[in-house]
């Protein structure tokens, strides 16, 4: 039987993608308290970007982003051009796997050493990724359901926090600062979506890009909204900034009566769930892209090796927490434009042509 | 500790995975295998030793900054 993956699925899929390791993290608080027009501004200009991507997969439909390359390029070419798009779904997911042990050594395993969470991790992260493909998509509509409720629990417990001057003043911020907050939220996470293109071979027959990538925006970035408003008015903008965990000090400070507090497990559950998902969409893509480069037929029996080599960046990659968040505010978006950008544009514009070079053919 | 951890991990990985593949003979995913396997176990090894190995976020760093 051939692997699939339902429309919802991939809406699913794509949301836990998105709410992944940013919602913890927290980006884009350029801005202060006006970082939530940052997000409405990211989710609006991300629009076109997600379209190239959905309009590059709809005219190949059942291929992978792999797939294509090796249509569109010669085969030198194309190898290059895999094997940098390979890097980045490589670099992403030690990336994501390195933001998960920051997190969970300084909330909950401050003792635990480094490598033990990263195995453990991986494992996971390989069990599923080896697992037939509607086993990660069912396992989307689940974690997907548990997230979104606690993320409505904290919401309703929060409630006596919140605090509505936390938004005052409104528009204190240039437009250009607001902007540059939103630059920053598209890279991380909404454009980091082109790893779900190597994906897309996967994709039920029929299955309308377009609509599956608008759909999931659109999700997961009211899901974001919701989140970042929450964490806005309840602890204001100057701790948020200074609490490199955001969300889970809102929920520390959850207390409903005297029976309910501590709540913050919730949180820890919630991006557990969140980066093993996103962290197996990054390990299936570079297995993907692996399996083509070397021209191997079953991607499965690389997916242990590839997911050492995820162990390894993510131990690699940054020595501190310091380290990490210097990368993400001064680096980040220059490092992702030829991945996010670039390279995707030029697979779209060869794509456009050949295709249409065929049609006239025909 | 450390290394206990990643010497019981590796030899796990290798009885139960490497070796299973070594069955199948696919000699090409064999090559690849063993060429990652002992990358990674060299780089994990002077890790869990506490040798610092240069991130690869440090040379983008070098490099973005020779653009700026």
């Amino acid at each position: 039987m051939k692997e699939m993956i339902s429309s919802k699925q991939i809406i699913t899929l794509i949301l836990l993608f998105v709410f992944g390791t940013s919602v913890v993290i927290g980006v884009g608080f350029d801005a202060h308290q006006d970082s939530w027009m940052s997000l409405i501004a990211a989710i609006i200009l991300s629009v076109p970007l997600l379209l190239m991507y959905a309009r590059t997969i709809m005219l190949f439909p059942g291929k992978g982003l792999f797939d294509i390359i090796e249509l569109l390029f010669s085969k030198k070419t194309g190898k290059v051009l895999m094997a940098i798009m390979i890097w980045y779904f490589l670099f992403l997911g030690g990336l994501v796997l390195h933001n998960f042990f920051e997190f969970i050594s300084i909330t909950t395993l401050p003792k635990t050493p480094k490598i033990l969470i990263m195995i453990i991790m991986v494992l996971v992260v390989v069990y599923l990724g080896r697992s037939n493909i509607s086993v990660l998509g069912k396992w989307g509509i689940v974690v997907s359901i548990t997230i979104i409720s606690v993320v409505i629990l904290t919401i309703l417990f929060s409630i006596g926090n919140i605090d509505f001057s936390n938004l005052l003043p409104v528009f204190e911020h240039r437009p250009i600062t607001i902007l540059n907050g939103a630059i920053k939220l598209i890279v991380f996470p909404f454009a980091e979506l082109v790893t779900i293109l190597p994906l897309a071979s996967f994709f039920k027959k029929g299955t309308n890009s377009y609509k599956v990538f608008m759909y999931g925006l659109i999700l997961s970035g009211l899901l974001l909204f919701i989140v970042q408003m929450r964490n806005l008015l309840t602890i204001g903008f100057p701790l948020m900034e200074y609490s490199f965990f955001s969300s889970y000090t809102i929920a520390r400070i959850i207390e409903v009566g005297d029976f309910l507090s501590r709540i913050e497990g919730a949180i820890t559950i919630n991006l557990l769930f969140a980066v093993i998902t996103k962290t197996t969409i990054c390990l299936i893509a570079a297995t993907k892209g692996t399996s083509k480069l070397f021209n191997t037929n079953n991607y499965k029996n690389l997916i242990m090796p590839v997911g050492l080599i995820l162990i390894m960046l993510s131990v690699i990659v940054y020595q501190s927490i310091f380290e990490m968040e210097e990368f993400k505010e001064k680096y980040l978006v220059i490092y992702s434009i030829p991945f996010q950008f670039a390279i995707p544009f030029i697979i779209w514009i060869t794509a456009e042509v050949k295709k249409k070079r065929i049609k006239e053919v025909n | 500790m450390n290394l206990a951890i990643v010497l019981i991990f590796y030899t796990f990985i290798i009885i139960f995975d490497f070796i299973p593949l070594i069955k199948k003979k696919l000699k090409k995913e064999i090559w690849i295998y063993s060429t990652i396997l002992i990358i990674t176990f060299i780089v994990i090894l002077l890790d869990s030793i506490g040798i610092n190995v240069p991130s690869p976020a440090l040379l983008f760093k070098t490099i973005i900054e020779s653009f700026l």
